[in-house]
């Protein structure tokens, strides 16, 4: 539609169009329709002048129509006066009909603008070809020619509407036009329509019939019948006219109707139009240029007649010229008919269009529309100056506040690892391991010595640790519910659906937050930075309240907090949280995760143990440990560093209650089973290890640089002294591979617990007990020394294997070495070596 | 609760919106049907997916005109973008 | 409404595989892209050539965005958090 005239319609080259017409608000309601524009062009202009002359004016005054590639629009224009005459000849209005009753109609050689007279198809091809009556011509035609009647319920929607229907019609009229070109030489009893009457199909045949009447029979009504539709197609592809104002229509916007090439059958649309259109004049293509797109140059009229009609000279009669006039009048009035439609939309409509259309071509603000590509370059370019640092953290922090992950590695049967934290955290194990050792080589290493030598002679039985911790039986999948007791209020615990919107609005809650932080007032305004201040920390609220920390603790199971994070989409919430949140508010938080530990998903529905052949699982099976799997890495990669560093913060006093939290409220020893469990607990032991050791002030936190507490140091040894002993009979069941073992039946035994599995697979599987040995190691260093035996005592089996094993010619030197280092992070703790076992 | 998690949303696209980050499962034309984790869309219904997994139907015909028992064809691809166009519809993965 | 034309402007210079309605699968470098999706590639390649004889002299295209049904492309060249960020934001912003 917009290609039609070879110009672009949208509105900057509109504008300059509309200027020379003077005109420009007349018709902007029509936007939608070239139609309309065309009357814009030249009726608007010239309220008393001849059409014909406005147009030319209009085409070489308007600086927009002879911009770039619009060499058509003269021709276009040229032609188009005889449209209006026609369209308005077609007009159902009373006060347009004179001509057109008089019956003194031109034949279509002589007559000044044949081609007009097909534009009443314009509307009803569709129905003209299908041969029904139309009634599409009603509401197609209000939009081209308001009319008093239907022109008020062609509503400007409808125009917008409608652009389709009314653009083919122009790109058709010739051809309904050609039809008529041999001069039947009838007159029609027609009558002018009674105004705001909508005529059918057949009164417009029956008009197009009568304007086709050669003048010299003008005053003979003849009854001449009107021209079936097939005579009329007939005709159409019989006779091919030069194409006259034919505008070569512009491929159309994206449509995918297939062109029709017969026109009566259904090919309605503009496709099908434009095929019809295509087949009757070929010489289409040349017309535009054959004008040259000097159109202003001729004069208009001559011109038309020229080109569309060659082979009938042209011989504007003085009724011709009556005809003009009386033309002219009506599309005066026409154009006060429409003149209705003034103002419709205001500058500011107009402004808002311009705004829209631009913005789709530049935008000021960057992170507005094109947030993805800004930011996501930013990150690459910052990525790319740290890229020297070898690996590169898999979680990239990006400017004021704004946490942004990238990928992960991708991970092999395990998952992925997670190993940022664990790295992290197993490096601390190892400074406190190499401290303790150093304390403790000469004290102890007699009585540890003499533990572990007894069982390497394979002789003694081994004391059994005799602790009073009842152990119940443990049952599998048990539910959450039961881990905990419960008092209190009680309600349903979240629904997916919940969990999800409630996410999403803490998302876009953070992700204000976020932006509101980037827009930090410049630190001069203190008053602005005052109301900046307040403005994010009551979004903060906002988003504590969100979070539902506050909510009784047994309110339901699990609890809300622990809803929300529980879906992998909560966890990478975790950290961005986290960093806008005070920092009681985010202890608060940590001691509410530690008291509902187990109500996470990824302890109590762990990843089960690894089996041998995965082609024993179901298929179901197989995507519940995907799944589980993947949570529980995400779990480690996301909440457990914001776990970690709020830690980091505590004083030992709180990471002691904390255990303590732990200890009370869960089965530890279940927890501990777990990677995240696993996790956790070497977080608080190895802080709370450091600060016993090194009450040295921490950097990141100087209120600490007391020295510790001893009722905290109390509490402490308390606490932890319990958390061992409930754990201690089951320290074999943390290490995966133990546990995997115990799993596995079939075949599949020999190959878990032997060593017969994958290298890769037994590296991953390492790594995994990696972090177990460094959580024991952790344990063995806060231990007292009776409790160091204890210790040694419950895990010699799992030390002598895995040392044995080490050595077995079948075990891959890398992975050899992994296990060897794992013992000796335990070993090395307790002041021994692993080199020290035979 | 419920209510206020319904009151919120107002239109369909807010339904896909809760699935950000999640798996879902699109149908798509064609007999195809992908599922993936779900990292953006528009008004469109264009999507970007990873970890997806891609499912056609076929069913191939004999010769003599006769369908065969439908088969299906699985692919698994890391990241994808799916034009709206071809989009029936955008539902959660139940699990 | 521009964040699909966002996202796809990131993959600029990377190797995609653009998978149309007909089954054709071209890979090649993305060289640009533009709102209505609309794609040039280089250095391009088909998928299953004996197929599409007809393809293999081409070195270069540019594909309508319409006729797309798939592009893949290496997880790595995207940032998931971030997209999704940039999802929720859009999605407010068409609500205002």
């Amino acid at each position: 539609m917009s290609g039609f005239f070879g110009f672009d319609t949208s509105l900057p080259e509109r504008g300059g169009q509309r200027g020379p017409g003077g005109g420009q608000q007349h018709f902007s309601g029509f936007q939608a329709s070239n139609v309309d524009e065309t009357f814009a062009l030249g009726g608007a202009g010239e309220e008393e002048d001849l059409a014909v002359y406005t147009w030319g004016e209009g085409g070489m005054g308007g600086g927009g129509l002879l911009e770039g590639g619009d060499e058509l629009n003269d021709e276009t224009f040229g032609d188009d006066l005889g449209e209006i005459n026609n369209n308005f000849q077609f007009s159902s209005q009373p006060a347009t009909a004179p001509p057109t009753v008089k019956g003194k109609i031109a034949s279509t050689q002589s007559r000044y603008k044949p081609k007009p007279v097909s534009d009443p198809f314009a509307f009803s091809e569709d129905d003209f070809y299908s041969s029904r009556p139309s009634k599409k011509t009603t509401t197609a035609k209000a939009p081209s020619r308001p009319k008093p009647s239907t022109g008020q319920s062609g509503s400007v929607e409808n125009l917008w509407n409608k652009p389709a229907v009314s653009s083919p019609a122009w790109g058709t009229a010739p051809s309904a036009m050609t039809k008529l070109t041999p001069p039947p030489s009838a007159s029609f009893p027609s009558q002018p329509p009674a105004p705001g009457h909508i005529k059918s199909l057949e009164e417009i045949e029956a008009e197009m019939a009568q304007m086709a009447i050669p003048s010299t029979s003008t005053a003979a009504p003849t009854q001449q019948k009107v021209f079936s539709l097939e005579e009329i197609e007939k005709q159409m592809m019989e006779q091919i006219e030069p194409p006259r104002q034919a505008t070569p229509q512009q491929p159309a916007p994206p449509r995918e109707a297939t062109p029709t090439q017969v026109p009566g059958l259904a090919g309605s649309g503009y496709a099908s139009q434009q095929a019809l259109l295509d087949s009757m004049f070929p010489e289409l293509g040349k017309g535009p240029s054959a004008l040259g797109g000097l159109a202003p140059a001729f004069p208009p009229g001559p011109r038309q007649e020229g080109q569309s009609q060659p082979s009938q000279p042209p011989q504007p009669s003085p009724e011709e010229l009556a005809r003009m006039e009386e033309l002219h009048k009506r599309i005066t009035s026409k154009i006060q008919s429409m003149a209705k439609y003034n103002n419709l939309m205001g500058s500011s409509d107009k402004d808002f269009i311009t705004r829209i259309q631009l913005s789709q071509l530049a935008t000021a603000d960057p992170y507005t529309s094109d947030f993805y590509a800004q930011v996501f370059s930013a990150l690459k370019r910052s990525r790319m100056i740290a890229e020297g640092q070898g690996d590169g953290p898999t979680v990239v922090q990006v400017g004021a506040g704004m946490g942004l992950g990238v990928g992960g590695p991708v991970g092999n049967r395990f998952g992925k690892m997670g190993q940022n934290t664990m790295t992290k955290l197993s490096t601390q194990v190892k400074k406190l391991v190499e401290n303790r050792a150093q304390h403790q080589k000469i004290t102890n290493t007699a009585a540890l010595q003499g533990a572990l030598g007894r069982v390497t002679r394979g002789n003694a039985a081994a004391p059994r640790p005799v602790l009073a911790i009842p152990t119940s039986n443990k049952p599998e999948n048990r539910p959450a519910s039961q881990l905990n007791q419960q008092t209190g209020i009680h309600r349903a615990a979240l629904t997916k659906k919940q969990v999800m919107f409630a996410l999403e609005e803490l998302y876009d809650a953070i992700l204000e937050l976020e932006q509101m932080r980037r827009e930090a007032p410049p630190p001069t305004a203190m008053e602005e930075i005052e109301i900046w201040h307040a403005k994010c920390q009551a979004k903060v609220d906002i988003i504590w309240r969100r979070l539902m920390v506050m909510e009784p603790l047994d309110i339901s199971i699990p609890h809300p907090f622990i809803s929300l994070v529980n879906p992998i989409k909560g966890q990478k919430l975790f950290p961005r949280l986290l960093r806008h949140l005070p920092h009681t508010q985010s202890i608060t938080l940590l001691s509410l995760l530690i008291a509902t530990y187990t109500q996470l998903d990824v302890v109590f529905r762990a990843p089960p143990p690894p089996v041998a052949d995965a082609s024993l699982l179901t298929k179901a099976d197989r995507l519940d440990r995907v799944k589980r799997e993947a949570e529980t890495d995400s779990f480690l990669q996301f909440v457990i560093p914001g776990v970690d560093m709020i830690i980091n913060r505590c004083g030992l006093g709180l990471v002691a209650g904390m255990l303590a939290i732990s200890a009370q409220r869960s089965e530890v020893w279940r927890v501990a089973a777990t990677r995240p469990g696993v996790a956790l607990y070497t977080a608080l032991l190895s802080k709370a290890q450091s600060l016993i050791r090194s009450p040295t002030p921490d950097p990141m936190n100087p209120q600490q640089n007391q020295q510790v507490d001893p009722a905290e140091l109390e509490q402490w040894s308390k606490t932890f002294t319990y958390f061992l002993h409930v754990l201690l009979p089951h320290l074999n069941d943390l290490f995966p591979s133990s546990v995997a073992q115990k799993a596995a039946f079939g075949p599949g035994a020999y190959l878990i617990g032997g060593d017969a599995v994958s290298d890769r697979e037994g590296q991953e599987m390492e790594r995994r007990e990696a972090e177990v040995w460094g959580f024991v190691a952790v344990l063995a260093v806060n231990a007292a020394e009776e409790d160091q035996t204890n210790l040694v005592a419950a895990l010699r089996e799992k030390i002598l294997h895995t040392v044995q094993s080490s050595r077995h010619p079948n075990v891959s030197p890398a992975r050899a070495e992994m296990k060897l280092r794992n013992v000796n992070m335990f070993l090395n703790g307790l002041g021994l070596d692993a080199s020290m076992i035979e | 609760m419920d209510d206020a998690a319904n009151s919120g949303i107002s239109e369909p696209l807010d339904l896909v919106k809760l699935s950000l980050g999640e798996r879902v499962f699109i149908k798509l034309r064609g007999d195809r049907t992908v599922t993936g984790l779900l990292h953006a869309y528009d008004a469109h219904m264009n999507v970007v997916l990873s970890q997806v997994e891609e499912t056609i139907h076929i069913v191939d015909v004999t010769e003599d005109g006769n369908p065969l028992p439908p088969r299906v064809e699985k692919r698994s691809l890391e990241m994808l973008f799916v034009r709206g166009d071809g989009v029936i519809l955008i539902s959660p993965t139940q699990q | 409404m521009l964040l699909i034309f966002s996202f796809f402007k990131t993959l600029t210079d990377q190797v995609i595989t653009v998978e149309l309605k007909n089954d054709l699968s071209i890979t090649g470098t993305l060289k640009s892209v533009d709102q209505f999706l609309n794609i040039r590639l280089d250095g391009i390649s088909v998928e299953d050539p004996e197929r599409h004889p007809h393809m293999l002299a081409v070195k270069n295209c540019f594909i309508r965005g319409s006729v797309v049904r798939y592009v893949r492309m290496a997880a790595r060249s995207v940032d998931t958090t971030l997209l999704e960020d940039a999802t929720r934001r859009e999605a407010k912003e068409a609500k205002k």
